[in-house]
């Protein structure tokens, strides 16, 4: 009885197994123009961006950011307003020379 | 090109000290010292670091540096070979006083191109101090080269069209002269921008005269023309410049009598195996006798030694050009050459080595 038993699951079995391996060969195969066309998708395709992805801002370099030793150089030179008003008084340059340099 | 604001010259942007040579402190290369009080902190200032480019800049670029040192843009010895050829040692302490005053504020530092403004067009940081690796052209090179080169290049002449280079392929300076040659040490000692083997060539980019060149004329006049010849157009020549002191002021000035278009052929002064031409472009250089008479008498009594029409290779290049339509344009067109009825009476001595005796007859005849 029980050999029986095993019988039927063996055969059971290989048709199962038949079965796939028939399913398996009929399945298309990827070809290498799909291939190619999945690596070419326009970016656009793809998963948008997270939360969790988004960069985190570098912040701007400042004054207090730079070496201490420059402090004072980089302090003024870095200061639009700073700059202008200390600028020595611009001092109009006659144009004496006449013709092409 | 309009100057800077006082301040803009010396505002350095935010992020530079993110950038290359951002690392070093400001005292490191300008010297000077910490402090809030603008006076106090600018005392012993070094504006231009790379005047002394052995100590500022030869530490990371060496082999740039040892060639720039002699090359013609940073020794300025171009002038100098033209100085000489008209003078004699004795004038040279006359004259280098006015090569101090008028001459040398053309003289060139690595920061001259990288980080600043040329001091020749007033100076002032080209983008926040930051190193520019390739000097932007127009507030660089055509700063200093502007009234000749830059005027031809960019079209700036009126019914004149600009350089086929730039128009139709935006070229800049560095696209033909690379900065290996703009940094390369002069030829040999006869410095001139002229000396040595030609750098850029034409050939270079184009197969002129080679078994694929479609063009006959080409290998017709193949080393019996510079390109210049038949592609350029018309380009700028001047007379006589007198410099002097201002009596007014006390600041150097000059003046020059004309400035005009021409186009003329003539020989090639400077024909050797690098320049093989027989004829070549010339254009009219404002030297005269008395040029620097404001330094002393005589000071160039070899004026006829050199030609006051010069070798020239005007950046106006065209494909089609009025002589280079039909032979007829140029073989019978002695309009086109350097005659000795078209050169000053007293200039004509000068120019023997370069005067057309007979412009080429019509072909056929």
């Amino acid at each position: 009885m029980s050999q029986k038993r095993n019988l039927f699951q063996i055969a059971v079995g290989a048709c199962l197994l038949v079965g796939l391996t028939a399913a398996c060969a009929q399945a298309p195969q990827p070809s290498p123009t799909a291939a190619a066309t999945a690596t070419a998708l326009p970016t656009n395709t793809l998963v948008p961006p997270t939360a969790t992805a988004t960069l985190t801002p570098t912040p701007e370099p400042t004054a207090t950011a730079v070496l201490a030793a420059d402090y004072y150089c980089i302090e003024c030179h870095t200061n639009k307003d700073n700059l202008i008003a200390n600028a020595q008084p611009v001092v109009v340059v006659e144009k004496e020379s006449e013709g092409v340099g | 090109m309009a100057p800077l604001e006082p301040w803009e010259k010396v505002l350095v942007s935010a992020d530079y000290v993110e950038k290359p040579h951002g690392d070093s402190a400001c005292t490191d290369c300008h010297a000077g010292a910490q402090s809030a009080e603008k006076d106090a902190a600018h005392a012993g200032l070094v504006t231009s670091p790379s005047t002394d480019a052995q100590t500022y800049c030869a530490n990371c670029h060496k082999d740039t540096v040892t060639t720039f040192g002699s090359s013609l843009h940073a020794t300025q010895a171009g002038y100098w070979t033209a100085i000489n050829t008209r003078s004699t040692p004795e004038n040279h302490p006359a004259l280098e006083t006015m090569f101090g005053n008028h001459c040398s504020s053309c003289h060139t530092t690595c920061g001259d191109c990288h980080v600043s403004q040329p001091s020749s067009v007033g100076g002032g940081f080209l983008s926040g101090h930051t190193f520019e690796k390739t000097p932007p052209m127009t507030r660089t090179c055509t700063a200093c080269h502007g009234s000749r080169v830059g005027a031809e290049y960019l079209g700036s002449h009126e019914d004149i069209p600009g350089d086929v280079h730039f128009r139709e392929e935006r070229f800049n300076c560095v696209s033909c002269h690379a900065g290996t040659d703009l940094h390369a040490a002069a030829a040999d000692e006869n410095a001139h921008r002229y000396a040595g083997e030609q750098n850029p060539k034409c050939e270079n980019c184009h197969a002129v005269g080679s078994s694929t060149d479609p063009v006959m004329q080409h290998s017709l006049h193949k080393d019996k023309l510079a390109c210049q010849v038949c592609h350029s157009v018309e380009y700028t020549s001047c007379d006589n410049c007198h410099v002097s002191i201002s009596d007014k002021t006390g600041n150097p000035m000059f003046k020059t009598d004309a400035t005009y278009l021409t186009f003329f052929i003539g020989l090639n002064p400077r024909q050797d195996e690098n320049r093989p031409y027989e004829y070549v472009l010339l254009r009219h250089v404002p030297a005269a006798p008395d040029s620097y008479s404001f330094y002393g008498e005589n000071l160039l009594p070899n004026f006829a030694s050199g030609p006051t029409w010069v070798y020239t290779t005007p950046h106006n290049i065209q494909r089609n050009t009025p002589q280079n339509g039909k032979c007829e344009n140029c073989h019978a067109n002695p309009a086109l050459f350097l005659t000795a009825d078209k050169v000053a009476e007293s200039e004509l001595e000068a120019n023997q080595s370069v005067i057309v005796p007979e412009p080429p007859k019509a072909v056929g005849k």
